[in-house]
């Protein structure tokens, strides 16, 4: 008996993106980071070529970090007030990139003025050489001061920025295209959404290559098959060819994970539960690799032993 | 208790209320008409009125800027008088158009000769006079006078008869002269008798008997009962022409500008008593004006026809409505029975009947059977489209195979209510819009010429468009402020932008005439929720847009709305303009043809048996479908090709992505 032949014939593909600019290209990082540039469903090597596997990105925020619990402050604890030493910490602990988020700029966070953040994004630039995806603080007024100045500040670097939504994309659409950066473009679980921001990005000039979306996310048991279906949704019209939903796609897998109480809650928890140190990086690890089947390209996460469980699973997946 | 005496600019109409009475209340009782779309619910901020003397207390509202509030501005429904007061209603709160029996506003009589009429092949009137000269009885031929006359007419009309004892009772005496003498008495017989019969259900009914030939003295009356606007027109049955037309708008409009809310209104003590007779006098009013024009006689007018939603029909026949608001959406009927029209209160002759159009579903009425019926869709080949474009936006597509049907609730936006300056198609409303490059200018047109108080459904359209093809809007219809600076202003409340279309100091209105962001998303809404309706319909049978033959455009929009602006907007979908054919009034227009011919009223019968209705709010896809279309044009701009070169063309910055 033969076995049938079950492999498909996709017209369309993922757009590769590629992060940060080396001095030849015109900016100071060691290495770029590619993703995208699928041309079949994820992990099924005979279907198409999965020329980038998915790149990993470990968050650094602008101050010390509140309510972060223990297993993380394990890991960040001693150099979380300084975000050039957290930055230099994560490329140690092997990130591909840097998730800078400026989150002290928010009114209710510090207020931090954009010349400072301008400061702290050059840190960060000179203390790693890592491309950059940098974020603002979710505050549209605010972040239309603060990520033109950002962007102008690491211009040449190829930096990734967050996030660009439908009611506010013109500020940071304009920013990103002056100073040569990548952006990304966020609707939450709706893929006529996400077409829909796309378009607006792409009606300004901006090409539509150049963008990364993020559909939001959600963790291992907080409605995770929900962004499942639209990943999956989404990587399927790529591949049949449409154009608007071929973008390469951002999750915050971290931020999201570690708000779950089985991955927040201590050792109070160890005896039904499991022991803290391993449950809060589990949760993070299996969230990535499910939401990775669905079709993800670029995960900002927190703990290193859950990027290492990822990295492992991917290896394993892609038959490395 | 207090009482105050109320009165009224400009009609100058007073009245006295009592304490706590609103001033929406009082207006109603000088019969002053004030635009509440909401029918006093608060929510709508149409009621506008202007205090000019005296003092009223009530709640601040958000719908009134701090300069109008300065000169005097309140919302008729929030407020109550303390004092005697002096009130002027403004233009934009006016109600004008019929003004009464005889006086005829040029917008109406437009609004009622519309309607593509298609003549029956053969005259049939479901109510028919027949005249005959009978032979007069003897003892050979015995046969009794009703028998007699049954017999006659059965040879006119074929199929089962019935009469009634009143006119049995009247018979001989119509068929013979009685003369009188002194001591006796003698029947003459004449046998020249006219018969007027009337279809009921499957027996025809001879509804009168007359001496004599009168069968020229034959009317029916078509009525289209729309939720805001009612028509009827008066036809001659014995030639098939249309003698006159009238119409006036829905007084229930003071109970609520959509079906939902007048449901709801039918719910209070004494409300479905009071929706009832409010129609029913709109119909006595209009047959009244037809009457005294046409020169006709009540009693001459042996039928009427009523198509509507179903919702009004229901009003008319004073049903309960209630349950078409109600998951399963269950009306009382959809095809009631032929009945007396005197029973429901309609003053034509006392044996008269009352045809109502057999109606779909709760979302789908008699008008729509109406226009399917006019259309003439379901006896082609080619595949075709119905749209009636209204609060609920109705779609039906189909041919002589098939018919599928469905509504979605579009919300009344492209009729007036939720958009800050939108108003019905009644004086000082901007009905085309036209932009120009440069600045960007704006040149509009109001219906009668007069000055702008607001837009109206088509001007709303147009606005959209022309925004839209300028770049003042973006195709998820968000201001592009730095587009058109000098064409916006900012909210002096809330600092947000408001696009200025016609101002005041150019066009000699009352106040600038403006577009919020928050109206163009509910213009976006609106027009997706019926694009989204009419996707899923063609979805579901498996055809696409580019085999539609002929996209039917019916409803009140009629010819002035511009087809390039609906497509602009992603209202209609993108096929080749030749195809798209105005109806006008085609529930009117059906209405007659049902009335002209019985073998139409069955064939009305027989579409609305063979549609196949589908109720989204149940179709999972629909809400995608809705989120796709709420984008200008639509999130796929391939459905959307002659747009797409326009934007591009437009230069407006909206290049199109991978055009």
């Amino acid at each position: 008996m033969s076995v049938p032949e079950v492999k498909e014939k996709w017209s369309g593909g993922v757009t590769a993106v590629t992060l940060g600019a080396t001095k030849a290209e015109g900016g100071t990082r060691g290495s770029t980071v590619t993703i995208g540039g699928q041309t079949g469903i994820p992990f099924l090597n005979f279907d198409g070529e999965t020329p980038h596997p998915p790149a990993i990105a470990l968050d650094v925020l602008d101050k010390e970090p509140a309510g972060w619990p223990p297993p993380l402050a394990d890991v960040y604890g001693d150099v979380w007030s300084d975000p050039a030493a957290w930055a230099a910490r994560v490329k140690q602990l092997g990130a591909d990139l840097v998730n800078l988020r400026l989150v002290s700029t928010h009114p209710d966070e510090g207020d931090r003025s954009a010349d400072e953040a301008v400061a702290t994004v050059k840190a960060v630039l000179e203390a790693v050489d890592l491309p950059l995806i940098i974020w603002g603080c979710d505050v549209p007024a605010k972040d239309q001061v603060v990520m033109p100045k950002v962007a102008e500040a690491a211009q040449g670097e190829n930096c990734l920025l967050g996030a660009v939504i439908e009611d506010e994309y013109r500020t940071l659409t304009a920013a990103a295209q002056a100073y040569g950066h990548k952006l990304i473009a966020l609707s939450p679980c709706d893929i006529n959404k996400s077409k829909q921001v796309n378009i607006l990005i792409s009606d300004m000039g901006y090409p539509l290559q150049d963008i990364v979306v993020y559909p939001s996310t959600a963790s291992l048991g907080y409605g995770m098959e929900y962004i499942y279906s639209i990943l999956e949704r989404g990587r399927l019209a790529a591949l049949s060819g449409d154009r608007l939903m071929a973008q390469p796609v951002f999750l915050d897998v971290g931020y999201e994970s570690w708000r779950a109480k089985e991955a927040r809650s201590g050792d109070e928890m160890a005896d039904t539960w499991g022991p803290a140190a391993e449950r809060g990086p589990a949760w993070e690890a299996v969230t990535a690799t499910d939401l990775l089947q669905g079709g993800a390209d670029l995960l900002a996460m927190r703990h290193p032993k859950a990027m290492e469980a990822v990295r492992m699973a991917v290896g394993q997946l892609l038959g490395e | 208790m207090a009482h105050f005496r109320i009165r009224f600019l400009p009609d100058n109409l007073e009245t006295t209320v009592a304490a706590g009475k609103t001033l929406l209340d009082a207006a109603r009782e000088a019969n002053v008409y004030v635009g509440a779309i909401c029918g006093g619910e608060r929510i709508c901020g149409k009621c506008r009125v202007i205090i000019r003397e005296g003092e009223v207390e009530g709640e601040s509202t958000e719908f009134l800027t701090r300069d109008e509030i300065r000169r005097g501005y309140v919302l008729a429904c929030q407020v109550v008088p303390i004092t005697d007061l002096l009130v002027e209603v403004p233009p934009e709160s006016r109600l004008t158009g019929y003004k009464g029996i005889g006086v005829d506003s040029e917008q109406f009589r437009d609004f009622a000769h519309r309607g593509a009429e298609r003549p029956p092949a053969a005259l049939a009137p479901i109510v028919e006079k027949y005249f005959f000269d009978l032979p007069e009885p003897t003892l050979d031929d015995p046969t009794a006078d009703q028998e007699r006359l049954l017999e006659a007419v059965s040879k006119r009309r074929p199929g089962p008869l019935q009469m009634g004892l009143k006119i049995t009772r009247e018979l001989p005496r119509v068929l013979r002269r009685h003369e009188a003498k002194r001591t006796s008495w003698k029947w003459k017989w004449d046998g020249r008798v006219t018969a007027t019969v009337g279809m009921r259900a499957d027996v025809n009914e001879v509804l009168c008997v007359e001496s004599g030939n009168t069968a020229d003295r034959n009317f029916g009356l078509a009525l289209d009962v729309g939720t805001t606007t009612v028509v009827a027109h008066l036809v001659d049955l014995s030639c098939g022409t249309t003698r006159e037309a009238a119409a006036k708008y829905n007084s229930q409009l003071e109970f609520g500008a959509d079906v939902v809310s007048r449901i709801n209104h039918a719910r209070q003590p004494g409300g479905a008593e009071a929706l009832h007779r409010a129609i029913v006098q709109d119909v006595e009013t209009l047959i009244e004006d037809l009457v005294q024009r046409a020169h006709v006689g009540r009693g001459d007018i042996h039928c009427v026809v009523a198509a509507g939603n179903t919702a009004m029909l229901h009003f008319l026949l004073g049903l309960e409505a209630d349950l078409i608001r109600l998951s399963p959406f269950v009306p009382s009927a959809t095809s009631p029975p032929p009945l007396r029209a005197a029973e429901v209160g309609l003053g034509i002759h006392p044996r008269g009947i009352l045809y109502t159009v057999p109606m779909v579903g709760s979302y789908v009425g008699g008008d729509i059977t109406a226009g399917v019926l006019g259309s003439g869709m379901c006896d082609s080949e080619r595949l075709a489209l119905l749209l009636d474009i209204g609060t609920n936006g109705e779609v039906v597509l189909g041919s002589r195979e098939f018919t599928v049907a469905c509504s979605a609730s579009a919300g009344p936006a492209f009729e007036g209510a939720s958009v800050s300056c939108g108003m019905r198609a009644t004086s000082g409303a901007i009905d085309s819009v036209r932009f120009f490059q440069r600045e960007p200018m704006v040149a509009a047109t109001t219906v009668d010429g007069s000055p702008p108080v607001g837009l109206c459904g088509t001007g709303l359209i147009d606005a959209l468009s022309g925004m839209l093809l300028e770049g003042v809007v973006d195709r998820a219809g968000r201001f592009q402020v730095a587009r058109a600076r000098g064409r916006f202003r900012e909210n002096e409340e809330d600092g947000q932008p408001e696009f200025v279309l016609v101002a005041a100091k150019e066009s000699g209105g009352p106040r600038d005439v403006i577009l919020t962001q928050a109206d163009v998303e509910n213009l976006v809404r609106t027009k997706g929720a019926i694009y989204a309706a009419t996707d899923s319909l063609v979805q579901s049978v498996g055809v696409s847009f580019g085999q539609i033959e002929r996209v039917y455009i019916a409803g009140a929009f009629g010819n002035r709305l511009d087809i390039a602006s609906c497509v602009n907007i992603g209202l209609l979908p993108d096929v080749p303009v030749e195809r798209f054919e105005f109806l006008g009034n085609s529930a009117i227009a059906g209405a007659k043809m049902m009335m002209l011919s019985h073998h139409t009223f069955d064939e009305a019968r027989r579409i609305r048996d063979r549609v196949t209705y589908q109720e989204l709010m149940v179709d999972q896809a629909y809400m995608e479908r809705f989120t796709s279309a709420c984008f200008l044009p639509h999130t796929d701009l391939s459905r959307f090709p002659s747009v797409a070169h326009r934007l591009g063309a437009h230069g407006s910055g909206s290049v199109p992505a991978g055009a």
